[in-house]
């Protein structure tokens, strides 16, 4: 897929653990390692304002687009 | 009981009806044809074949080529049978939805559109043998499809549609496991 998700870098950035950003955005840490891992198919908005909420970060922070050519 | 244990314990029940099924169809081919001889002949032939009463017993032959072609369609029978079974297995086993499912739904359909084929051919085979021993000119061949070849093949089509609608609910149960 050409989503690529840079949640793992945030995390790093924020010194955040996912377990504890888990915790905060009220999903389970299974979800989170799937979203991490770029397995996820969708993610709710409602997820991922309360991932920019936490990381005080910009959605495009988080997921970015790499072109394929 | 909770709804996985109800159908643990029906697929059980099942599992075991189907596994006696694959044991009595074979034997009841293997009887028809070693005991054909001492059948009526209204039992044996039904009514599509016509017997001009110059006919007599069949020779082990034509018993054997009987057997013989009825292995076709109870080929397709068996292989449908067994991927039923394999369904409740996978029910026992608490898999009630799965890739696996379609793939044994699209073999049962596969299997129905076998069992015509073969059927129509069998048929054919034993219209001959049947008449075999009537005077020349009254030996035929019988070519039929009937309601009940065209029933089964609507059940193939259906089959194969149940098929498709279960693998498209897997994709999207899967999307919806997927998405956070």
């Amino acid at each position: 897929m050409a989503i690529r998700i840079n949640l793992d870098v945030m995390l790093a950035k924020r010194k955040m653990r996912s377990n504890e950003l888990a915790k905060l955005i009220g999903i389970t840490e299974q979800n989170l390692s799937i979203l991490k891992n770029g397995k996820a198919k969708a993610i709710r908005l409602t997820t991922l304002d309360a991932i920019c909420e936490h990381l005080d970060c910009q959605p495009g922070d988080i997921i970015e687009y790499i072109s394929k050519t | 009981m909770d709804n996985i244990s109800k159908i643990k314990k029906v697929s059980k029940l099942f599992n075991i009806l189907l596994t006696g099924l694959m044991v009595a169809i074979p034997i009841y081919f293997i009887s028809y044809w070693l005991f054909i001889n001492s059948f009526s002949e209204t039992l044996v032939a039904g009514s599509s074949i016509s017997f001009d009463g110059a006919g007599g017993a069949l020779t082990v032959r034509l018993q054997a080529i009987g057997f013989l072609s009825s292995l076709l369609p109870l080929a397709a029978i068996i292989y449908g049978l067994l991927n039923t079974k394999r369904i409740f297995t996978l029910y026992i086993d608490g898999i009630i939805f799965s890739d696996g499912h379609v793939i044994l739904f699209k073999k049962i359909a596969k299997a129905f559109a076998f069992w015509v084929l073969f059927s129509v051919i069998h048929e054919s085979v034993k219209s001959v043998i049947f008449s075999w021993n009537n005077t020349v000119g009254s030996r035929h061949l019988n070519i039929t499809f009937g309601s009940i070849e065209f029933g089964v093949i609507i059940m193939s089509v259906l089959f194969l549609v149940i098929a498709w609608i279960m693998d498209e609910g897997r994709t999207i149960t899967e999307e919806n496991k997927l998405t956070v």
